[in-house]
């Protein structure tokens, strides 16, 4: 049972699971706060994808590849917040069918700038090669995607608790409209978590790269399996999108390998028994399901 | 019934009396089998985008899975030819009831679960059948699909398959148009208005909802079996996420919530997508930004938007009083 092979699926599955939990985390705080289901948030992975594999080919940086990636989901999140979201606020069914819209625009945008073929994203020097422990083969790529998904989880739950601005959006999921009644500013929040949630997405796509290389179906396929993720763990549950990330990451590793073609099946069969059994997803707060 | 019923009918329905008019005499006037055909998918997309819009418009049901029934069509007609000797007939009467029992689940999960949810597990559960047609490769023949799907004899060439389709999307329109103005249509209505209030009259939401979703669904299929008869391959693409969007651009670009909406829509769109992508590689950018622009800036379509039209034409006064005059139903 414990040989070399599980360790390497866990190890998979936890960085794919990583992967996945930067794209859910800001679905579901975005959905949390501004009840949008924001479609474009797989494109922007991708997006971060192409963008800090420019950046590393052009400076040979990784790091200022990964700050890049950030750096862009951010800008361009806040930008779609105050020019795309912000306008059509309180008209969810429109809200829903624009960032459809825009998810399918930016994803031909991103053929007609560097094509539609798969692409190769070339990891750094230091993150090439494989830790051995024992008959255990741990890659260190693998392993910096853990690691750095473990790091961005440890500050995102810092800044949620510990921070001002952290409370006042949590406050705003349980109820924007007496954080307004308090005198703060709500709409800047919200423009804040907006491009918080796209910025994570996307750097999560430049650290991808290396690991899954660059094409544009990544930006279709992980929206489907974050939306299922954050589902499973509950909307607007920070901590929900981490297990239910990390659940889907480890089914789609260990099934995909027992089971290859049914992982997908998997995700969509667990979906539907949280949703029976506990609509509110395994770590959301009842009532919710309610006339959203 | 007396001649001034009649006539008070004639006069009602006189757009669609020249339309159809049109489409009867049209394979008479240019027959060229090209035109033919895009018309037939045209035809069997109205009728696809209206049952959509039976539950988008009408019940207030977010579906993100409506490609399932498709997709069910489609491949219950490909499988049943290729491994049974069932008449064409009693296939139909199989998927029926296939569509059924999909709508009867669905049902269950719309009364548990609403709004963005209930497109989720819709979502899903059209994924789940679009994995099992990759899977199931040996029935199936997952990728690749199921060519040499074969036709009834008797709609054999083009042109009888056009009045066929042309026929079916009638059918299906006089169906709705029917349902709608019926008293359970009215209470649909209701639902998607307020759900509550309909729950606290005493209506059973449950039977309403599986009506709706019933309806859609077998029209839904029927749709995807007269499509996949027509082209003569089945393909998973026809059940996936991309063929749902489709069908949602059609009703929303027509206009959600009307009847002549999805069938203009449909219409629109078959015929965009056709010359957009004979002159651009990355056609879809700009339907994409069409679509975005209808969503932003006529949000009901543009069927839907003809009241607010009229509205304003008819403030300008003159001449385009009489126009607003006739736009009106």
């Amino acid at each position: 049972m414990f040989d070399t092979l599980f360790f390497n699926l866990l190890l998979n599955g936890l960085a794919h699971g990583m992967l996945i939990f930067l794209i859910a985390s800001g679905l579901s705080l975005i959905f949390g706060l501004m009840r949008v289901v924001n479609f474009t948030h797989g494109s922007f992975f991708m997006f971060g994808a192409y963008v800090g594999r420019s950046i590393y080919l052009a400076t040979d940086s990784f790091v200022l590849a990964i700050l890049g990636g950030l750096l862009f989901g951010f800008v361009c999140g806040g930008l779609v917040e105050r020019i795309a979201i912000r306008p059509f606020f309180g008209n969810r069914v429109q809200l829903l069918l624009l960032t459809l819209g825009m998810m399918l625009v930016m994803n031909e945008l991103v053929k007609i700038i560097w094509g539609p073929t798969i692409l190769r994203f070339p990891r750094p020097d230091y993150l090439i090669g494989s830790f051995m422990l024992g008959d255990i083969i741990l890659p260190y790529y693998r392993m910096f995607i853990v690691g750095f998904g473990l790091v961005v989880l440890v500050i995102v739950y810092l800044f949620l608790n510990k921070t001002r601005l952290g409370i006042t959006i949590r406050a705003g999921v349980e109820n924007p409209e007496m954080v307004q009644s308090f005198g703060i500013n709500i709409k800047q929040v919200f423009t804040f978590t907006f491009a918080l949630g796209v910025s994570l997405a996307s750097v999560g796509g430049a650290i991808s790269g290396p690991f899954l290389s660059v094409y544009p179906e990544i930006a279709m396929d992980n929206i489907l399996v974050a939306i299922i993720a954050v589902v499973v763990g509950g909307i607007g549950s920070f901590g929900g999108s981490v297990a239910g990330s990390l659940l889907i990451g480890l089914i789609n590793s260990f099934g995909g390998f027992y089971l290859p073609q049914a992982a997908m099946a998997f995700n969509v069969v667990l979906m539907a028994l949280v949703l029976l059994v506990r609509p509110q997803g395994l770590f959301g707060r009842g009532g919710v399901t309610g006339g959203r | 019934m007396d001649a001034k019923k009649i006539l008070q009918f004639l006069q009602s329905n006189i757009w669609i009396i020249i339309l159809v008019g049109g489409m009867i005499l049209y394979p008479f006037v240019s027959y060229h089998p090209y035109w033919l055909s895009l018309l037939i998918t045209i035809f069997i997309f109205a009728a696809f985008a209206l049952s959509y819009d039976l539950l988008l418009g009408f019940t207030g049901l977010i579906s993100f899975g409506h490609a399932l029934f498709f997709g069910l069509g489609a491949y219950s007609i490909a499988i049943f030819s290729r491994f049974t000797e069932l008449s064409f007939g009693s296939m139909f009467i199989l998927l029926a009831v296939a569509a059924t029992v999909i709508a009867l689940i669905k049902t269950a999960f719309a009364m548990r679960v609403r709004g963005i949810y209930f497109a989720m597990i819709t979502l899903a559960l059209a994924q789940f059948f679009w994995v099992l047609v990759m899977t199931l490769s040996r029935y199936t023949g997952g990728e690749d699909g199921m060519p040499r799907v074969p036709r009834p004899d008797f709609l054999g060439d083009r042109l009888t398959y056009y009045f066929f389709a042309l026929g079916f999307l009638l059918l299906v329109y006089f169906i709705s148009r029917r349902f709608i103005n019926s008293p359970t249509g009215r209470v649909l209505i209701g639902i998607r208005e307020n759900e509550e209030r309909m729950v606290m009259l005493g209506y059973n939401v449950f039977k309403y909802k599986l009506f709706s979703l019933t309806l859609a669904g077998i029209i839904g299929s029927f749709s995807g079996a007269i499509y996949v008869m027509f082209i003569n391959i089945a393909f998973p693409a026809l059940l996936n996420i991309q063929s749902t969007i489709d069908v949602l651009m059609m009703t929303i670009v027509g206009g959600v919530g009307t009847l002549h909406g999805p069938i203009f829509g449909a219409a629109l769109v078959r015929l965009l997508s056709h010359f957009l992508s004979s002159h651009f590689r990355q056609w879809i950018i700009i339907f994409g930004i069409i679509y975005i622009l209808i969503v932003v800036f006529m949000p009901l379509g543009i069927f839907g938007g003809i009241p607010g039209l009229s509205k304003w034409l008819e403030k300008r006064g003159g001449w385009l009083k009489w126009i607003a005059q006739k736009l009106k139903p």
